[in-house]
């Protein structure tokens, strides 16, 4: 063999064998040259979707099942709170034999049968079968066993004192959701902020991990309101009677702190249960004491005595000449109760003078008369945290005629709310200082922190502190054996208060001869107010329908309880328990 | 060969830890579950709570069951 031969043939081998290597090198490299590219691909640019993918295997995202605060009285007691209910769902599609799980569920539930069946054989997904089940029905269903059938934890509001301030309180539907009164006006606060937690899951569908807690418990804020149970129970209970007796037809009382203007009670009868709310009539579900005005009647004289009392025109002695009972201006003719000859102002409001009342108004003009009425707040909201509030009806004076005045002048072609008539007697309390009336105490957070508290807010000082001083005393006299206000006397306590008795607008859109509305504003006791108090009975029917008879007498009740409840120690000293009267209030 | 145990004890102990960790939330949740159940349990009673404090329930039993009445303002004795 030729030796050179071999050495090129050797070279020629060795140059093929490093082009291979050289090649599958170069394969090789290209291979993990893709591979680094892909793993970098992947890592840097669709990291985002590939943790969302794995995620979305092991977490679910739930909505929290939120339960509603509660409403607490001023003393921290439940007026409404949250209840773990449960709620029977079903998934038609997962029904072998839906005509016998129809039967057994409508037996349990005692629903109709044929409704149930419909749902069971619909082609949706998800039906409700009951929501709100009580604990034995749902215990009996789970005993069936039926595939296909879900139980939902839900939460269900609850009234423990059942029909106890139901109108103020209102109610919620079936989703949780406010629809009447403070559940409604406080909904946001109530309901919370629908949070969404994720859950980790395992390959079984297991939940695992803390933090899932939450998911169950979390809450809305609590609301606290000024009102007192166990005044809310006297009024109501008191009220109750009161219509009952004189066989109205609806009845509101209002119990109102003068120097703060918290509101203790606020009470509407006729009552609901709002546990049960739509079995009863949709009119008892208004808060009447707040959104229906009313012409006030007498009570209204107040005001016209303030106006000439504050503008100098008159002082409580002041003689006026009550024309024997019978008074004509133009085609109108107005009456007292009682003729009188010569009376002064205090008596004017005393023995609740019409006649008397109109000359006051004819001597104040319209202008004062109207300024006096709006700066005590009528013809304006008050501002109260209840939905839903009237504003009352008061023309401006420029369109008021010569009777027009004097209607005005003691109460009628006025129409007030409730609660704005409470106001403006808790100011004449006040000293003259015009209190905004509030039913929120605080707002606290699910831990028990203050989000939101509700401080005494002065409106305004609507008369000097004399004349509010010369009004107490005419509201006294008023209490006395002599006034129309006697059955509002309380022994021990010195009372100021004033009857109202108003005649109602019928169909016919002309004043009725036998509707009335009774009505009577106080406070007590004289020297420190500490509560102040309206009843309006609407419509009595049984014996006298007069403000001084029907309200009085409930007034007396309420504010006879409530001062004991509230430890405001009845008088001692000379005249004991009778030294009511004459009364001289010089504070 | 140490290296080697080395590296076995160290999988063996991860493989441990993870467990653990497993073990213990489902321990937790476990834990949260009765937690729930006693705060569903105290919800309840607080629920009962109010309903018997209720104003009017008190005020009947006063007063039919026990016979009590509201003391008249003569009869009340004010201490200074």
């Amino acid at each position: 063999m030729n030796p050179w031969y071999n050495k090129a043939a050797k070279n020629q081998d060795g140059d093929r064998l490093s082009r291979r290597i050289l090649t599958i090198g170069i394969f090789f490299a290209l291979m993990f040259g893709a591979i680094g590219a892909r793993a970098f691909h992947l890592h840097v640019f669709q990291s985002p979707w590939l943790s969302k993918v794995a995620s979305n295997q092991v977490e679910r995202s739930v909505d929290a099942r939120e339960k509603r605060g509660t409403i607490y009285d001023s003393k921290h007691r439940e007026l409404a709170m949250s209840i773990d209910v449960m709620s029977i769902a079903a998934s038609p599609r997962r029904f072998e034999d839906a005509q016998s799980a129809a039967e057994a569920l409508s037996q349990i539930l005692d629903t109709d049968k044929a409704s149930l069946l419909a749902k069971l054989n619909s082609e949706r997904r998800f039906v409700w079968i009951k929501r709100h089940v009580t604990p034995r029905e749902g215990e009996r269903i789970q005993l069936l066993g039926l595939d296909g059938i879900s139980f939902i934890p839900e939460h269900s509001r609850f009234y423990p004192n059942k029909a106890l301030a139901a109108q103020l309180l209102g109610f919620t539907g079936i989703d949780g959701h406010g629809l009447e009164g403070l559940e409604y006006n406080f909904d946001r606060h109530l309901k919370g902020s629908g949070q969404r937690f994720t859950v980790v899951r395992d390959a079984l569908g297991r939940r695992f991990m803390p933090g899932e807690f939450n998911l169950f418990d979390t809450r809305g804020n609590d609301v606290v309101l000024t009102i007192d149970q166990t005044v809310q129970y006297i009024a109501e209970r008191t009220l109750e009677a009161g219509v009952n007796a004189s066989d109205a037809e609806t009845g509101i009382a209002i119990v109102m702190v003068p120097r703060t203007g918290e509101i203790l009670a606020l009470d509407n009868y006729p009552y609901f249960n709002p546990n049960t709310f739509s079995d009863f009539d949709q009119t008892r579900w208004r808060n009447r004491a707040v959104t229906d005005p009313f012409e006030p009647g007498s009570t209204l004289k107040l005001f016209t005595a303030a106006a000439a009392l504050e503008t100098g025109i008159a002082r409580p002695e002041t003689l006026f000449f009550a024309e024997n009972g019978k008074y004509r201006i133009g085609r109108n003719t107005i009456h007292d109760e009682h003729p009188r000859a010569w009376i002064s102002l205090t008596q004017i409001i005393q023995y609740s003078s019409n006649i008397g009342a109109a000359k006051l108004a004819e001597k104040i003009g319209p202008r004062t008369l109207y300024d006096t009425l709006t700066r005590f707040g009528f013809s304006e909201k008050t501002g109260i945290e209840c939905p839903g509030e009237t504003a009352g009806l008061l023309l401006p004076c420029r369109r008021w005629s010569r009777m027009d005045t004097s209607a005005i002048a003691f109460g009628q072609g006025i129409s007030v709310s409730a609660l704005q008539l409470v106001r403006a007697v808790s100011a004449i309390a006040n000293d003259g200082y015009l209190m905004r009336p509030h039913i929120l105490k605080a707002i606290l957070d699910p831990n028990g922190g203050l989000v939101q508290r509700t401080q005494p807010e002065t409106i305004r000082q609507v008369v000097s502190s004399e004349t509010a001083r010369d009004l107490r005393n005419m509201m006294a006299a008023v209490v006395s054996p002599e006034g129309t206000g006697r059955r509002a006397f309380l022994k021990g306590y010195r009372v100021c208060g004033k009857t109202g008795t108003a005649q109602k607008v019928d169909e016919s859109k002309s004043y009725s001869e036998d509707k009335f509305t009774a009505s009577f504003v106080g406070f007590a006791p004289a020297e420190r107010p500490e509560i102040a108090i309206v009843v309006v009975i609407d419509e009595p029917k049984k014996g006298s329908y007069h403000g001084s008879v029907v309200a009085a007498p409930v007034f007396r009740r309420i504010a006879l309880e409530v001062l004991d409840y509230m430890n405001v120690p009845p008088l001692r000293g000379p005249g004991g328990m009778n030294a009511s009267y004459p009364l001289e209030i010089t504070g | 060969m140490v290296v080697m145990l080395c590296f076995l004890s160290e999988i063996f102990f991860y493989a441990w830890c993870r467990v653990q960790v497993v073990q213990t939330g489902y321990g937790i949740s476990e834990g949260s579950r009765h937690q729930r159940r006693l705060l569903a349990l105290q919800r309840n009673l607080n629920i009962e709570l109010a309903r018997l404090k209720s104003p009017k329930r008190i005020s009947t039993i006063a007063q039919e069951q026990l016979g009590l009445l509201k003391p008249g303002p003569e009869q009340v004795i004010v201490i200074p």
